[in-house]
């Protein structure tokens, strides 16, 4: 991106409805392009809100963490240099480099790293993105540039141990120095000229590679849900119906490391909650065997459903997201054979197709990055892991809802889950709540989604609430699979916000909430604040049942007409809120 | 030489979006409101990258208007058209 295209980015007309996203940029140097940078790029990648940096004084980076220009910023970009932790270190002081002086400076960025380090602390629990020196170190130590001095050393020494201790921190991102290696060449990114004209330190290149790698991490991340995956030359190397269970391969002795490494990543990928499934063209019984075999590393337990017949792949594909109730765009699917690829796409335009590369090293690795990229998250928690077993068991329980037992059908199965559902207050801490909010697409009251500057107003405002919902029945405790969150004003109940998890449908925990919304607050109506969204359908259909045909707006829904359609609700509700 | 005025206004409208293409053609440089040194450092970055020229700071306050810098950037563009 030229300087002129992202001012032309920039200065494109924005309505009035588009929200901002505020960003606060920390940094000692004059920041000229970074600021256009930042502001296009975080643009082309919002492009419905419209992207506002603001930023502090020249020179005066620890200043500018405590004095907060802008207290409405969603989230503070800190980028770091050389200079900022000690003015020797930068082009545009002349403090003397003698040996003498080393070890002062060392101990003037020690005290530098405490104290941003505390200022980053303060700033909890606005989310943060940091960014350590990327600049090369100017020559200071009395060594030859090839040779790491015992200064640099020590002062690298220094960085990382801050670092780690600022990963531990929640409400903060670091970004990778291995990454912005790959991206922005080491050489290429300082600029003299400018930095001793202006004080702007970076090459264009080099500002905007920053400002890209900023965004992707100040904005929110969309992570992809689930993968379906090949198994012949895939999963494994070799045909199974060729060669049996036996010898099919996914190690060096077979020179099918790749296929191993791609096995050892699925499972990593499902113990953060990842769904996985299978789509193959072989024969099920035999698909069993193989992975029961005790050296493959991916647990058949992380594996559901698994699609094994000879029917088109898209018909598979098609029965794995109606299994795990999402769509084609939160799903990968990989295969190594082209054709088999454009099958699906063609049926699913929307998924993103992989071609495995059977016989490519490098493009496995870059397959194995990719998905962290797709797949990575800030945190992760227990119930990431269980989300796979739930969806087993919802799947269990539609089944058996069917059958049903003494002819009763739903009722008497709903009446025998021995389920517990629990209403208890979001904290800021509660990454699951926060994440719930932000990517369920189907029941969800409005689309709307959550800066992480608005779900901390949500949670501490007066009037608000947001509240989660668990549940746990005879198959299994399933986790958060609810949010509420709204406001009492006058006495009158408003919800603006509500999602629940598709692992929770068919169990009538969408009634409770709305139960519970009347019984805590002692309402005689609640106002919804709903929007119709194209991925919404599942919500509209359940107001539909107590409001009839919708509005394109909010709606009211009054105690005595819910009371009327509701249906008979079993669960034992746990209320820990005061 | 049309061709280059147009990118060159490109860059001045881009950088100046708030003022009206006829108001910049008839400006000087630095009776452009929010003109200051940044701005002349910004526009030099991008008449780099538009055009493979270099240029000074000093070379915008010799030139001063936006004609002139036209001008200046048609006839290195030349230049180098004849080098090659």
């Amino acid at each position: 991106m030229t300087l002129l295209e992202a001012f032309q980015i920039i200065n494109r007309p924005q309505t009035e409805q588009d929200k901002q996203f505020r960003i606060q940029l920390v940094c000692g140097f004059t920041p000229l392009h970074l600021v256009t940078f930042l502001r296009a790029h975080g643009q082309l990648r919002a492009p419905c809100r419209r992207v506002v940096v603001s930023h502090g004084l020249y020179g005066d980076l620890v200043g500018n963490l405590h004095r907060d220009e802008d207290p409405a910023s969603d989230a503070c970009a800190l980028v770091v240099e050389w200079s900022d932790l000690d003015p020797r270190l930068g082009l545009r002081s002349a403090g003397g480099w003698e040996p003498t002086r080393l070890w002062e400076i060392r101990q003037s960025v020690q005290v530098q790293l405490a104290r941003i380090h505390d200022a980053v602390l303060a700033k909890a629990p606005q989310p943060a993105v940091v960014v350590l020196p990327t600049l090369p170190l100017l020559p200071v130590p009395y060594t030859r540039p090839g040779q790491l001095s015992v200064f640099e050393a020590g002062l690298r020494a220094d960085l990382a141990s801050f670092a780690a201790s600022l990963t531990e921190c929640a409400h903060v991102r670091l970004l990778s120095g291995a990454e912005i290696d790959l991206r922005s060449a080491p050489s290429t990114r300082l600029d003299v000229a400018s930095e001793l004209a202006v004080g702007f330190p970076y090459t264009l290149s080099h500002a905007e590679h920053l400002a890209v790698l900023l965004v992707e991490f100040l904005l929110a991340h969309t992570r992809k849900k689930g993968i379906i995956t090949d198994l012949d030359d895939t999963l494994w190397k070799g045909i199974l119906g060729d060669v049996g269970p036996d010898q099919v391969g996914w190690t060096l002795d077979c020179k099918a490391q790749i296929h191993g490494l791609y096995q050892q990543m699925l499972a990593s990928l499902a113990a953060s909650g990842i769904l996985l499934a299978v789509a193959s063209k072989n024969n099920a019984d035999l698909v069993e065997v193989a992975f029961a075999r005790y050296d493959m590393l991916l647990p058949r337990r992380c594996v559901f459903p698994i699609e094994a017949n000879w029917g088109p792949k898209s018909d598979s594909v098609a029965r794995v997201l109606k299994v795990w109730n999402i769509g084609a765009d939160d799903v990968l699917f990989i295969d190594d054979s082209p054709m088999e690829i454009a099958e699906v796409q063609s049926a699913y335009p929307a998924i993103q197709s992989i071609r495995f590369p059977k016989d490519d090293s490098h493009a496995a690795w870059e397959l194995l990055k990719h998905l962290r990229d797709q797949f990575g998250a800030q945190q992760i928690d227990a119930e990431d892991a269980i989300r796979l077993e739930s969806l087993r068991t919802r799947a269990q329980i539609e089944s058996q809802s069917v059958s049903g037992s003494g002819g009763n059908g739903v009722e008497a199965f709903l009446a025998a889950l021995q389920a517990e559902i629990t209403f208890s207050l979001c904290s800021a801490g509660d990454s699951r709540s926060f994440t719930l909010l932000n990517k369920t697409n189907q029941f969800n009251l409005n689309g709307q989604r959550l800066s992480e500057a608005e779900w901390i107003h949500l949670l501490t405002s007066n009037g608000h609430f947001a509240v989660k919902v668990q549940y746990r029945d005879r198959f299994g405790f399933q986790g958060t699979i609810a949010i509420l969150g709204g406001q009492i004003v006058h006495d009158q109940i408003f919800v603006d916000h509500w999602v629940m998890s598709c692992r929770a449908f068919s169990r009538r925990i969408e009634h409770h909430c709305l139960n519970w919304v009347f019984q805590h607050f002692k309402g005689k109506e609640i106002t919804l604040r709903f929007s119709p969204t194209p991925r919404n359908g599942p919500l509209q259909e359940f107001l539909t049942a107590f409001l009839g045909p919708l509005p394109f707006s909010s709606l009211t829904i009054t105690r005595d007409v819910f009371q009327n359609s509701c249906p008979a609700l079993y669960h034992r509700v746990v209320e820990t809120i005061a | 030489m049309s061709d280059i005025r147009e990118r060159v206004m490109s860059c001045f409208c881009s950088l100046f979006p708030t003022l009206s293409r006829e108001a910049l053609q008839k400006s000087s440089l630095e009776a452009i409101p929010d003109w200051d040194s940044l701005s002349g450092v910004v526009l030099l970055a991008m008449i780099q990258q538009e055009f493979h020229i270099s240029m000074e700071p000093i070379d915008l306050e010799h030139l001063g208007s936006i004609q002139s810098v036209i001008e200046h950037i048609a006839a290195h563009a030349i230049a180098d058209a004849d080098e090659t």
